[in-house]
């Protein structure tokens, strides 16, 4: 392997890993907080995927185009938690099948409306440009989605180690019937990191776009990646997110470009490994 | 309680004898079109029912003397759907000829029914070669094509016009891709091709990078795919500036079923193979284009599916016309007697297997009135499913797969 290819497969890998912190952090926060592993999350990223891209194509902004995005999937997710989920909190069993429900009916609604045919993001020239990064060019938007998705870990880092809600959440996470007791708003708490979640993940839906074509089945994908990431970096986790998506990423990467027809194997390896020896993931804590 | 159960019951036997007295009724010819109408394949199944459409207006309610009922099933693009419509057609509404089904699998489910059933069946856009070859049977012909039939061609033209020798392909990890392969490697290595290095992919991998980061160098890359895959290659093909490296040439399906649009101004110059192109200009073509423009609005552009599906229904009812009746050897015997002058894709005949001998257009993407279209730039006349190998050596070889044909031109299979 040249230092070149390296360089590319990891920044590859990077970017990949950037995306999915995006998609895992919300998952595993939602999965902390109320024990609910939301398998609609990539429905939401479908949802916001295919409604953003609507937004940048008829008004040529890229911004406003993962905002409206990210917003719709946020509506959905909030009113999924609220309408639905609230009625059969504490069943764990009921609570997996409705999300897996949601998914679906929104999968399918969106294949009614925007009908089997896949879609691409009109982007910027300049975003597709080459940027130098020193070690070799790469596209600018690809770079931009890595810083991003940094400064998303930082702001998240901060709220959730400097602030009343962020010690609110670490509360619930850590010792959930003992933090409700202590007067915390919990409807309110549940449907605001719920929403936040899905608005991560609808934003996702549209910044994924800019190079991964988007259309049905691409939500189960996704949300197999995320739940690959989380069950590594271990559940509830948000440092887990960030090295399981990482590792996810750079495994990923060098997998497919060396053994391509090998790479799912490889990716579910690891997750298979973490299962049957650490079950409570890297950074999880056990119950 | 007592008087709804007889009304149901008398309701039921009433439809019951409406039934009978439909199917013994044989002044009506009954054609069953499947395809997959929903789904993620419906745009497959769309541009189907357009083109059928578009025939039935033009042959009118009556022909032959029969009255002319279609009838459209909706296979959502799954094989065990497409059997359970096939029976529904045989043994509940009377069909007695099938057009469709589109897609590989369910063309595969499709001919195992009707091998079963006897119904005559004119695949259309399915194109798993060994329907029409190592598991033909009497009743089942086509209107469309083989995986490997655009492809000799296509390998033929690329080293011979565009001189190249060494070709990395990039490929969806399936049968239809192997057989287009297939058909592209005996095309390219008869014509002085070197060797075709393959890296395959599963199914639905959205991220290309890492495959693009380790591309071996060559004269072109081949994307053997299409769909959601073929879009994201070709998007981050061009992200990665691979394009100035290498000229990206593209399966049959690749610039020419759906993604173009989608694929914009950047698809310019991209070449491919297949046995249509809606950038014809031929009369026969235009002919059909405009008619099909009117009916449906000039949004949509008609593509081979919808030319396969309309050609299919005439072929049907050609075969009725022919016949003169509608009993089932009758009209199968005529079926696979099909001469078909004045399709809008060009003249064509079916070879004694029941596949069609027919012109192969190496299309170039190129805008025209505004619009991006695939234009044919040259013409191979008269290609079969076989290329130009002797039918039953062709069959008696190995199917096509992962890694046969072999990648090295100077292997011993290809100095046959």
């Amino acid at each position: 392997m040249t230092l070149d290819t390296f360089y590319f497969l990891s920044l590859n890998g990077l970017t990949l890993a950037a995306l999915l912190f995006l998609m895992a952090t919300g998952l595993t926060l939602a999965f902390g907080l109320m024990r609910v592993v939301n398998l609609a999350h990539g429905a939401f990223y479908l949802l916001g995927g295919y409604v953003g891209v609507q937004v940048v194509q008829e008004t040529d902004s890229l911004m406003l185009g993962i905002l409206v995005g990210g917003l719709v999937a946020m509506a959905g997710g909030v009113l999924m938690e609220r309408l639905l989920l609230q009625r059969v909190r504490g069943l764990d069993l009921s609570e997996a099948l409705l999300t897996i429900a949601v998914g679906m009916i929104i999968a399918d609604g969106l294949l009614a409306i925007y009908g089997g045919s896949s879609i691409s993001l009109p982007l910027p020239a300049e975003l597709r440009m080459p940027m130098d990064l020193g070690v070799m060019m790469y596209p600018t938007f690809r770079v931009y989605i890595m810083i991003g998705a940094l400064a998303l870990g930082a702001v998240l880092w901060v709220v959730m180690t400097r602030t009343r809600i962020g010690a609110a959440i670490r509360a619930g996470v850590d010792d959930r019937e003992t933090a409700m007791t202590q007067g915390i708003n919990v409807p309110l708490l549940f449907a605001g990191v719920f929403g936040a979640a899905s608005f991560l993940a609808g934003a996702a839906g549209v910044i994924g776009t800019s190079y991964m074509s988007l259309g049905q089945g691409l939500d189960v994908r996704v949300l197999m990646l995320s739940l690959v990431v989380i069950i590594i970096g271990g559940m509830g986790s948000l440092k887990g997110a960030a090295v399981g998506a990482l590792i996810t990423g750079m495994v990923y990467s060098f997998a497919s470009g060396y053994l391509p027809q090998f790479a799912l194997f490889f990716l579910f390896l690891p997750m298979t490994l973490i299962l049957v020896f650490r079950p409570q993931g890297l950074f999880g804590r056990t119950t | 309680m007592k008087t709804l159960k007889t009304i149901a019951i008398g309701s039921a036997s009433a439809l019951a004898v409406a039934a009978t007295v439909n199917a013994q009724a044989d002044d009506t010819l009954r054609v069953g079109v499947i395809g997959p109408t929903s789904g993620v394949f419906s745009f497959f199944g769309e541009q189907q029912r357009m083109g059928v459409e578009l025939a039935i207006e033009e042959l009118g309610d009556e022909v032959a003397g029969y009255n002319l009922e279609v009838e459209f099933y909706d296979s959502q693009g799954d094989a065990e759907v497409t059997v359970d419509q096939l029976r529904a057609m045989d043994s509940r509404d009377d069909v007695d000829i099938v057009v469709g089904p589109v897609l590989g699998g369910t063309g595969l489910a499709g001919l195992e029914w009707a091998s079963g059933s006897g119904v005559p069946t004119v695949i259309s856009y399915s194109a798993p070669e060994d329907i029409t070859m190592r598991d033909r049977v009497e009743n089942v012909v086509r209107a469309g094509w083989t995986g490997a039939q655009p492809m000799f061609a296509f390998g033929e033209y690329v080293a011979e016009e565009l001189g190249h020798e060494d070709i990395v392909m990039v490929g969806q990890d399936y049968a239809f891709p192997y057989d287009q392969l297939g058909g592209f490697m005996r095309g390219f290595c008869a014509a002085g091709g070197n060797s075709v290095e393959r890296i395959w992919h599963p199914t639905d991998t959205a991220d290309y990078s890492s495959i693009l980061a380790t591309l071996p160098q060559g004269d072109a890359v081949l994307y053997n795919g299409a769909g959601s895959d073929g879009l994201a290659f070709f998007e981050q093909y061009r992200d990665f500036g691979m394009h100035e490296r290498m000229p990206l040439l593209g399966g049959s399906n690749f610039y020419a079923v759906g993604d173009l649009p989608e694929m914009g101004e950047a698809a310019k110059g991209g070449v491919s193979a297949l046995q249509y192109a809606e950038g014809l200009e031929t009369d026969n073509f235009i002919a059909f284009r405009d008619a099909f423009w009117e009916m449906h609005g000039e949004d949509t552009m008609p593509l081979a599916p919808a030319e396969h599906g309309y050609v299919a229904l005439k072929m049907a009812v050609g075969a009725v016309d022919e016949s003169g009746s509608l009993d089932r050897d009758a009209i199968i015997s005529a079926l696979r007697d099909t001469e078909m002058e004045d399709a809008p894709r060009g003249p064509f005949h079916l070879d004694e297997y029941g596949n069609p001998v027919q012109n192969i257009y190496i299309n170039e993407v190129k805008e025209v009135d505004g619009r991006l279209k695939n234009v044919p730039i040259k013409t191979y006349e008269e290609v079969s499913q076989f290329g130009p190998y002797d039918a039953e050596e062709y069959m008696a070889s190995e199917p096509y797969s992962r890694d046969f044909p072999p990648s090295d031109c100077s292997d011993d299979f290809y100095q046959q």
